[in-house]
């Protein structure tokens, strides 16, 4: 069981000190995801405060899987939703199901990444790949409105977004992509 | 066959990045629930996912975790009762995919549910006070409005936009009355010229609301002349 899990048994019984641990490995993540998608250190701040806010009361809509990748999909969509949206701002983020799966990948990975082990990965896409990936992760959009943006074939954007997430994978871990 | 399965491992690989259209997400969903090879590729999708997340990393202001830590405190108010533990049935594999799947398909309609239902939200809207765009061209080849949204929120909407050069993009501005230009947030629009960008300023009496393109990334003051306007009056 790796840390993060035994953490969020401890947030389950009320444990704030547990909380505070998560807050520390966490914000840096929530929150500079907010501000890349909203552009804004305001705005950013309320989605962290709502996102922590909601894994406090909701600890149990955490089903398994990262915890980092989950608060992250968390943050970012709360902040897509203000993006388009004028009723969502005061409302609660949606605390999403994640897929689970028994190809696990190695917690290690996950936490080299998080400590900002690999932060030249992103750098190292083809900047095709990267644009593609990056329009649709951090401004919200579909591959189909990415398309349209770049003005490309609808199935050359969705190969992009593959490659350049395969490819990105195998630089986190640490693989020489082909 | 194969290249309908292939087109499946690309939608999985879409579904992490969060990139599908509802009806698609739906699709891929169920499909990823069923597949291995497709949960494979969902799952290296998260890691780089995750990696893209990572590299936007940035720690907020140390008030704020103090703020956050306030209000979970016994003094801010108890939460709800944690909930019971579940009988272990719901804790087998099989139960898990089924709860798993109709938590996803429930999200997934939820969450594109509300972005795509975009007009109902616009609608009701109308009731916020809001600012048309002006325009030094005339006739004016754009539209648009500021609308507040809270106390210090405010949404830009611009149409009859032009796509811009790969390193260009449009910045919005806000401008207190006599004060320098505060930036907000760079956008694109979408191929039918729309944007929709949030500004985080208390609207102010007198303050300007305005438009320029700028080079990719943004920049701190404007360096091309505003080619909308709004002024919040």
């Amino acid at each position: 069981m790796s840390d993060d899990s035994a953490l969020m048994r401890r947030v389950r019984t009320g444990d704030a000190e547990a909380f505070a641990v998560l807050y520390d490995r966490y914000s840096a993540l929530v929150f500079g995801v907010a501000k890349r998608v909203l552009g804004n250190q305001t705005s950013a701040e309320d989605v962290t405060q709502s996102v922590f806010l909601s894994l406090w009361s909701k600890p149990d809509a955490f089903q398994g899987g990262n915890l980092g990748a989950w608060v992250a999909t968390i943050a970012r969509n709360a902040s897509i939703d203000i993006l388009r949206s004028a009723a969502v701002r005061t409302r609660e983020p949606e605390l999403s199901a994640n897929i689970p799966s028994g190809d696990v990948i190695d917690e290690e990975v996950f936490e080299r990444v998080r400590a900002g082990q690999v932060s030249g990965a992103l750098q190292r896409l083809p900047q095709e790949q990267r644009d593609a990936i990056e329009r649709a992760y951090f401004e919200g959009l579909s591959y189909r409105e990415v398309a349209e943006q770049l003005g490309a074939p609808l199935g050359t954007v969705k190969s992009r977004i593959r490659a350049g997430l395969r490819r990105l994978s195998e630089t986190l871990r640490g693989v020489q992509a082909s | 066959m194969m290249q309908q399965h292939d087109d499946m491992l690309e939608l999985a690989a879409l579904y992490a990045l969060g990139a599908l259209p509802p009806d698609e997400a739906r699709d891929a969903a169920a499909h990823i629930l069923q597949c291995a090879q497709c949960r494979a590729e969902y799952n290296n999708a998260t890691l780089a996912v995750f990696g893209l997340a990572a590299s936007a990393a940035q720690r907020p202001a140390p008030a704020l975790r103090a703020q956050i830590l306030a209000k979970i405190s016994p003094a801010a108010g108890k939460r709800a009762a944690p909930a019971l533990p579940r009988p272990s049935m719901w804790q087998s594999p099989a139960w898990m995919l089924v709860a798993a799947a109709a938590v996803v398909v429930v999200f997934v309609a939820t969450w594109y549910g509300q972005i795509m239902n975009q007009r109902t939200q616009v609608a009701r809207m109308e009731s916020h006070p809001s600012w048309t765009i002006a325009c030094a061209a005339t006739p004016c080849p754009f539209s648009g409005r500021v609308v507040l949204l809270s106390g210090r929120l405010m949404r830009l909407e611009a149409h009859g936009l032009r796509p811009l050069p790969a390193n260009k993009v449009y910045q919005a501005w806000y401008i207190p009355k006599g004060a320098k230009p505060f930036p907000a947030p760079t956008f694109t629009a979408t191929a039918s010229g729309d944007a929709v960008v949030a500004i985080a300023a208390a609207a102010r009496k007198g303050m300007l609301v305005a438009v320029t393109i700028e080079p990719k990334g943004g920049s701190k003051q404007p360096t091309t002349k505003p080619f909308l306007v709004a002024a919040i009056n």
